[in-house]
């Protein structure tokens, strides 16, 4: 198809007439800032602002660059989520048509999943208003520190659900910290992220107080896809228990050790955690008894070490979970899954892969 | 010279003492028969944050009577923490008395603090801090010097709104970018090498200037376009120093910008009305922060 240059040209400055009089506006406001006009505003035009405004030229046409939008009425429970998973500075980011996940991964031995699904969000689509189809994904690597002190610029509610989970396996004010936070006003965050790659873009609001963060993002480095490894292989033990009774567990457990065991069988003694450290050995059995393991499924015995450092890092979700679905598979991989309550009866997932120590016999 | 008084707020005191002891430890005490002045001693203030707080001796002393030679008027140098401590002990004390005096030969401030038992006993507690009195010739470089003329001056949004974001910004990086206009907008701003964060607030007030204080039409502030920015760029922790003072529940906080020389924080306490009127007869703190070059 042949296109008159002079014809496009022209199509593309009409375009772009409506973000030029906003730059100019901008630049009005304050030497270069971006000054959201009339906060609160509507978010969308603020988001617009704040990423690049280039038009990318596909085939014969002009067209604006498209933007992955999402908006949440509170940033509690992506704090929360993204606290359950910060053992590492950075994480693998996947934006798709389920929801965004957040992937970190320690070693090629230990990677955690934590799930933000899309009925959480109160927008989830692309900027020219259509939904994202089953195939589109964007992924891309995030600092989740920089991104967790982004998310809690306004401080205060999000605190209380990680000042008693992290280092404090007990966790006992775990459970009721979203809840609370859920009735003060939240902050509500509206998400941007270019199609084509870019900025990650967040816009915070606390009342009429608007912070808007710009951060840098990395490519995707290729991961084994531990889950996947996991799921390979048949499934020979699956169990399903209240997380109090492993936090009790790893409070019990002395921290000197540098790995642990597991032990699993269809009798007795059913699930054994035992580890043993400077301070001595300990070892717990847990009782075949549903008050104590809400279910349990056991085909062949199974025993099998995991590095104590490895498991570390689960122990901030588990601090912040309600219930745990733990998974051995035939060649020992552990898979730990965390049931988290945000706010609003709201329930996630985050889950965990851990390779076994290979026995050298 | 002499100085004799009844203590009726200790926690006042201590609550200043708490917000100034971020900033240095020997503190410059300047007591004046309406007044009671404190600053930090640091010699240079174009490297540090420098304080100046005054408050009014009625709201913190009953009896209060000063004698001296240079009328009436009494300068001080005493330690923070040893000053701290001795209010500590009176915070829940019946009757809290400071007074100026000697003991074997060294000047003190002596206070005597009666403290009620459990059992209804009275206990009497006698704590000296020691001092030194500064003579007043020697004065000159603890006043407060005059403020430059700011290029845009504004109430600044609630304190402990801008303490949180604050200390999440000081993990981002060291320096602080502090904008407003005349417009009501505010901004903070920091940025690394991977994230840039950027706070707005709107709809702040912008003072009227006091006619009998300042020439109004030749004020920068007066002539300057409302949406033009005036930008200051400070060490992070100079902020948070300031931020400190909301331990004092600060009714009102103006700011000024100057964008060559300094950003000053001018604090009220204890002015309670809504108006845009600053009212610093219970008392105020100036804080004046330098600026750091790019």
């Amino acid at each position: 198809m042949a296109v008159d240059p002079q014809a496009a040209h022209s199509a593309h400055d009409n375009g772009l007439l409506a973000y030029a009089a906003q730059g100019s506006q901008q630049a009005a406001a304050g030497q270069g800032m971006h000054w959201p006009r009339g906060v609160p505003a509507d978010f969308a035009s603020q988001a617009m602002m704040a990423a690049p405004m280039q038009a990318h030229r596909t085939g014969d046409e002009y067209m604006l660059p498209l933007d992955f939008v999402a908006s949440l009425r509170s940033v509690a429970p992506f704090v929360t989520l993204l606290r359950a998973i910060s053992f590492k500075q950075r994480a693998y980011c996947t934006i798709a048509y389920e929801g965004i996940r957040f992937t970190a991964e320690d070693s090629r031995t230990v990677q955690a999943k934590a799930y933000l699904p899309k009925s959480l969000f109160r927008e989830f689509r692309w900027s020219d208003n259509t939904p994202l189809a089953e195939d589109e994904e964007l992924s891309f690597m995030v600092d989740i520190r920089m991104l967790g002190e982004c998310l809690t610029i306004f401080g205060g509610q999000q605190q209380s659900s990680g000042s008693a989970a992290p280092d404090d396996p007990h966790g006992a004010a775990a459970a009721p910290a979203p809840a609370a936070a859920a009735s003060a006003s939240p902050v509500s965050l509206q998400l941007s992220y270019p199609k084509a790659g870019g900025e990650l873009t967040l816009l915070l609001q606390d009342g009429s107080v608007v912070t808007a963060c710009n951060l840098s993002t990395y490519d995707n480095e290729p991961i084994t896809d531990l889950h996947a490894v996991f799921g390979d292989r048949p499934i020979i033990s699956k169990i399903i228990m209240k997380s109090d009774w492993l936090k009790t567990a790893f409070a019990e457990i002395d921290d000197t050790s540098s790995d642990l065991t597991l032990t699993i069988a269809p009798q007795h003694p059913f699930l054994r955690i035992s580890a043993s450290g400077l301070a001595g050995e300990s070892e717990l059995d847990y009782p075949r008894d549903t008050e104590v393991l809400e279910s349990f499924s056991c085909t062949v015995p199974s025993r099998n070490k995991y590095k104590f450092s490895m498991l570390n890092p689960c122990l901030k979700a588990l601090g912040m979970s309600t219930k745990t679905s733990i998974r051995v598979n035939e060649i020992g991989i552990l898979s730990m899954q965390f049931m988290i309550h945000l706010a609003a009866s709201q329930i996630s997932f985050v889950d965990y892969v851990v390779l076994p120590i290979e026995e050298a016999n | 010279m002499r100085m004799r008084t009844k203590i009726t707020h200790p926690s006042v005191l201590m609550k200043l003492g708490h917000t100034l002891e971020r900033l240095h430890k020997q503190w410059i005490f300047h007591l004046t028969p309406d007044r009671l002045h404190f600053t930090v001693s640091k010699a240079d203030f174009q490297t540090g944050v420098q304080v100046w707080a005054q408050l009014s001796t009625d709201t913190l002393f009953e009896d209060y009577r000063i004698e001296s030679a240079s009328d009436n008027h009494i300068w001080l140098e005493v330690n923070g923490d040893h000053l701290l401590r001795a209010l500590k002990s009176g915070s829940k004390s019946v009757q809290m008395i400071m007074r100026l005096s000697k003991k074997e030969g060294l000047p003190v401030l002596s206070f005597t603090i009666t403290n009620q038992s459990r059992t209804g006993k009275l206990v009497i507690l006698v704590q000296d801090v020691p001092v030194r009195v500064i003579s007043p010739e020697k004065t000159e470089e603890f006043r407060e010097p005059v403020a430059p003329e700011p290029d845009v001056h504004i109430l600044m949004p609630p304190i402990l709104t801008l303490r949180t974001i604050a200390e999440r910004m000081k993990s981002i990086s060291q320096r602080l970018i502090l904008s407003a206009n005349m417009g009501g907008q505010l901004t903070m701003s920091v940025s690394n090498d991977i994230v840039k964060v950027q706070t707005f607030f709107n709809d702040l007030i912008n003072p009227q200037l006091d006619p009998t204080q300042v020439d109004v039409a030749t004020h920068p502030s007066t002539g300057r376009s409302r949406t033009e920015f005036a930008e200051a760029e400070v060490d992070i922790r100079d902020f948070i120093k300031f931020v400190q003072c909301y331990q004092l529940h600060p009714s009102k906080i103006l700011c000024c910008i100057n964008e060559r020389h300094c950003l000053i924080f001018y604090v009220v306490v204890g002015d309670d009305d809504d108006g845009d009127k600053l009212d610093d007869r219970f008392g105020s703190l100036t804080y004046r922060i330098p600026l750091r070059a790019r």
